[in-house]
């Protein structure tokens, strides 16, 4: 008897952006400690926005212009 | 004593109530999500009340420091006679500089990250931060400005201990926990606050070379 083989449905595979990034996510892609990274929002050199309980997050277009060399 | 039936008998740093065996444990569960950040947040802490403490000696090392300079750094187009470096933390140092302008002395607090990280590369590893031509003014400011960024750094510890109650406990008081690691954040950052408000005679600035 042949037995079928269960297959697995893979959902599609999404490759959406993040639209913003924890502290910790920021500081390793800016390669710095946390406290520069609070530094640079205390500088208004990054801008950042709270989640629901009040934790901070930045958005990627924020990490993004800073990133830029231009 | 008793909540909710359970004796309150636990005590933990920097709070003055005591907490049931179930907040202890969420307590203990809470500050070990935030404890790296804790610990980051208290070694700049530290070190900020060490340059608090010391104060006179950072102000003499600019003031009446011998003119031959031990480093010289570059930002904002000048060069910058290294005195002391003020706070170190990972990858990144602010440093106590001064120059030379036209016979004057002019003082200034200098960023500097490691050159290989992704911000050093884009925008440059040296940035001035602040300029004065007045010492104490800018080291005080500089440090109230520190102050400020470590109360932020203390806020967001607290609000990630509260996503993490909510998450874990849901449905459950555990007021108490949230509010024994705000009070162990506040006791952190609060000691040595020896800086005093000063005149905006600091310059801000931003660019990195």
């Amino acid at each position: 008897m042949e037995v079928a083989t269960p297959t697995t449905i893979q959902p599609p595979v999404e490759k959406r952006e993040r639209l913003s990034y924890s502290i910790h996510e920021a500081a390793e892609l800016l390669g710095v400690d946390y406290y520069s990274v609070y530094r640079l929002i205390q500088r208004k050199k990054l801008r950042a926005c709270r989640a629901l309980r009040g934790k901070l997050l930045i958005p990627r277009t924020e990490l993004l212009k800073l990133l830029s060399t231009e | 004593m008793k909540r909710n039936g359970q004796p309150c008998e636990h005590t933990v740093p920097n709070y003055s109530g005591r907490l049931t065996d179930a907040e202890f444990l969420a307590y203990n569960s809470v500050f070990g999500a935030v404890e790296g950040d804790f610990k980051e947040l208290s070694t700049v802490a530290s070190a900020l009340a060490e340059v608090e403490k010391s104060f006179s000696q950072f102000v003499n090392a600019a003031t009446v420091s011998p003119e031959i300079a031990s480093e010289v750094v570059e930002a904002a187009g000048a060069k910058w006679d290294v005195v002391k470096p003020l706070l170190k933390v990972a990858g990144c140092e602010m440093l106590w500089c001064k120059r030379h302008v036209e016979g004057a002395a002019n003082y200034g607090i200098v960023e500097r990250l490691d050159p290989d990280s992704p911000l050093a590369r884009a925008q440059g590893a040296c940035s001035l931060q602040m300029t004065s031509l007045d010492a104490p003014t800018l080291l005080r400011d500089f440090l109230r400005e520190q102050r400020e960024t470590l109360g932020l750094y203390a806020n967001d510890i607290i609000a990630e201990a509260h996503e993490r109650i909510a998450e874990k406990y849901p449905g459950q008081d555990m007021d108490r926990v949230a509010k024994a690691v705000e009070a162990r954040c506040a006791k952190k950052i609060s000691s040595e606050q020896a800086t005093a408000p000063t005149q905006a005679r600091t310059r801000r600035e931003g660019m990195r070379v």
